[in-house]
């Protein structure tokens, strides 16, 4: 819920008690102030009808029984005093309405009567009624304006905030953040600190691309050394056997760190972004691609006993070239190095992307850590894991979206790779 | 075939060199940019192998001061960089072909050799074994003017030992050669026996016997032909 939202509704939650309460007591107000009118009036009108009836003068017309036509009996007709009662109105076609009415008793030349005077409730509570009404349109009326008027004002305040929020929201963490200046003291304080925070780890992850880059470049010469000394020692003559597995086994070892050190250098330079500037981004034709290398990688699948099965269709990806071929060498050789024997592998390229499906062991880890740098997800392969995390790489900064899912009834592991406009369409329909 | 080895890091410049003199090249060695544009400028040579990064300069410069010398001399990058930019420029300004550290010795010797068939034609235009001819671009087999219909990677496997005959060449050197790097996707080389199993007898029936040796374990030999296999 956005801060605003949030903010409004507690506004229009206090004000609404507010009112609520507001309401009550001015009602309440007002009807103690009519009623103490009403009773003074009546206290009044019996005083003057007490001496007129003390004078043996007639009050009430005979026949007229309106309910406010005092009147004089002999039996008291209610508790001396004042109070609320109901009455039949005539004029309201004999509804009940409510009365104030004071019983006095007055001492007529004819003997001591019971004097009843009453005055309508009715308007009294129409003034009451039409006064809150007023009271909470106006106050309603307040509230909206507020409202308004917070919002424009928050949007005003805020908008360094926002503008803020977005980059921090958008940062990638290779540059620092360039962050609009704002003339309100704590959004100066916030970006400044941001900024900082931000050039910091922009400036350690250049130093780690840096050292993976350099290590890695360092590290061929000597692996150059090494697998040269290699070389040579097979060729002595009459090299005894029991040397032969120690220098595969050594051959084994300067490949595997070769390979190493290649993928480690082909990430940081994904990272880098420098494929973007060899070549301009456009679209790459997925499928040639996929069946050069499926015709390169047969023997492999011919000697694994892997059935293979495609669904081509034209498929394009914006990807520098280079890396088009290194994602799908990876996902291939994926699929096939950690296959079973006799498994199947199926590939099918289409508008939507790149789908791959092998069968395969279970995977020993959890579905979002599949993607990870070092990660092993089959104990039994010398492969450093780092061929899905390319993948992954690739498709994070060319914007593309990568889904792993693993069905374990058919034991299938299922990569996609789309555009993520592709994968949003395929989700609309 | 008089080549100049230009290579800053001394161990893996011995290296070269000697393997490079047992598979016959009469080498020159430079270990510096200064060293290397001095012999390229006073010596003809038929191929010269770079490093990219030397003491004094790049072998970039000294790429383009060899075309704008005018020598004919084939060019194979040796570079420790993978930079892709690297390898385009290098091969824009007229290098042969190029090759990533760490190598092979034999992968060496048989890219110096596709080089100096393609830039000479004439002095080294096919490869021979026995009644055995490969052509110079590396596409036909034939014996005894009969063509063997082999498949690419067989081809690419033969052409690796006719370059580097009498060499022990470990399984994981044949098969980085023929498959590169989609080789990650192999669980054991084991594979490779069934490709040379079929070489061999296909050019047994055509009427050449490989004299490869197996080194169980380690590798295959590629030995000179018996004596009843040449014509």
């Amino acid at each position: 819920m956005k801060l605003l939202a949030r903010q409004n509704r507690y506004y229009v939650a206090i004000t609404l008690i507010l009112f609520a309460l507001g309401s009550a007591a001015m009602f309440a107000g007002i009807d103690l102030i009519s009623r103490a009118e009403l009773d003074e009036d009546l206290q009044v009108d019996a005083d003057r009808l007490s001496r007129l009836a003390g004078a043996g003068l007639v009050i009430a017309v005979p026949g007229d029984r309106q309910p406010v036509t005092p009147f004089l009996a002999v039996a008291q007709p209610a508790p001396a005093g004042l109070c609320d009662t109901i009455l039949p109105d005539p004029a309201e076609s004999g509804e009940l309405t409510p009365y104030r009415q004071l019983t006095t008793q007055v001492l007529t030349p004819a003997g001591p009567r019971w004097l009843v005077v009453r005055r309508s409730l009715l308007e009294s509570d129409d003034v009451g009624l039409i006064t809150t009404v007023v009271m909470l349109s106006v106050m309603g009326l307040l509230l909206a304006l507020l409202l308004l008027v917070n919002r424009w004002l928050s949007r005003r305040l805020w908008a360094p905030l926002n503008a803020t929020l977005r980059a921090v929201a958008a940062y990638d963490g290779a540059q620092p953040l360039h962050l609009p200046a704002t003339d309100t003291d704590e959004f100066t304080q916030l970006n400044a600190a941001l900024t900082q925070m931000s050039s910091r780890v922009a400036r350690e992850m250049e130093t780690l691309r840096q050292f993976t880059e350099n290590a890695a470049h360092e590290t061929q010469t000597p692996l150059a050394i090494l697998r040269a000394g290699l070389d040579q020692l097979g060729q002595v003559p009459d090299l005894p056997p029991a040397a032969w597995p120690p220098l595969t086994d050594a051959q084994a070892g300067v490949r595997r760190l070769s390979r190493l050190m290649q993928s480690l250098t082909l990430l940081s330079k994904i990272e880098n972004g420098q494929f973007s500037s060899i070549a301009p981004l456009a679209p790459v034709e997925i499928t040639p691609l996929v069946t050069i290398q499926l015709d390169h990688l047969a023997d492999f699948m011919a000697d694994k006993r892997l059935r293979l099965t495609t669904e081509l269709a034209p498929c394009r990806l914006p990807l520098p070239a280079a890396l088009a071929e290194s994602l799908v060498g990876n996902l291939l050789q994926n699929a096939i190095k950690h296959n079973v024997p006799g498994g199947m592998i199926n590939v099918a390229t289409g508008p939507a992307g790149l789908m791959v499906r092998n069968t395969g062991p279970t995977p020993v880890t959890a579905p979002e850590h599949f993607f990870e740098r070092f990660r092993k997800h089959d104990p039994t392969t010398d492969s450093p894991g780092l061929g899905l995390a390319i993948v992954a790489q690739i498709a994070r900064v060319y914007g593309l979206s990568l889904t792993y899912t693993f069905a374990p009834d058919a034991n299938q592991h299922v990569l996609r790779v789309g555009t993520l406009a592709a994968v949003s369409a395929a989700t609309r329909t | 075939m008089k080549l100049l080895l230009v290579e800053d890091e001394p161990l893996l410049r011995n290296a070269l060199l000697s393997y490079l003199t047992t598979a016959g090249f009469r080498c020159e060695v430079a270990s510096d940019y200064a060293t290397a544009h001095e012999k390229i400028h006073l010596y003809e040579y038929d191929a010269v192998l770079l490093d990219l990064t030397l003491p004094g300069g790049t072998g970039l410069d000294l790429l383009r001061a060899i075309k704008a010398h005018g020598a004919r001399a084939g060019v194979l990058i040796l570079t420790a960089r993978d930079a892709l930019a690297d390898k385009l420029t290098g091969l824009e300004l007229g290098a042969d072909d190029y090759l990533t550290k760490p190598f092979h010795l034999a992968e060496v010797a048989a890219r110096l050799r596709a080089v100096l068939r393609r830039r000479h034609p004439d002095g080294q235009p096919a490869l021979h074994y026995g009644a055995l001819v490969v052509d110079a671009a590396g596409t036909t087999a034939t014996v005894a003017d009969t063509a063997v219909a082999l498949t690419r990677k067989e081809l690419e496997l033969l052409t690796y030992f006719l370059t580097n005959p009498g060499r022990v060449l470990t399984k994981e050197n044949l098969a980085e050669h023929a498959w590169g790097d989609a080789i990650d996707a192999a669980d054991s080389f084991d594979f490779l026996y069934t490709h040379l199993k079929n070489l061999r007898r296909k050019l047994r029936a055509a009427g050449c016997e490989l004299n490869l040796r197996t080194l169980y374990g380690l590798g295959y030999q590629l030995l000179p032909p018996a004596p009843d296999s040449t014509p």
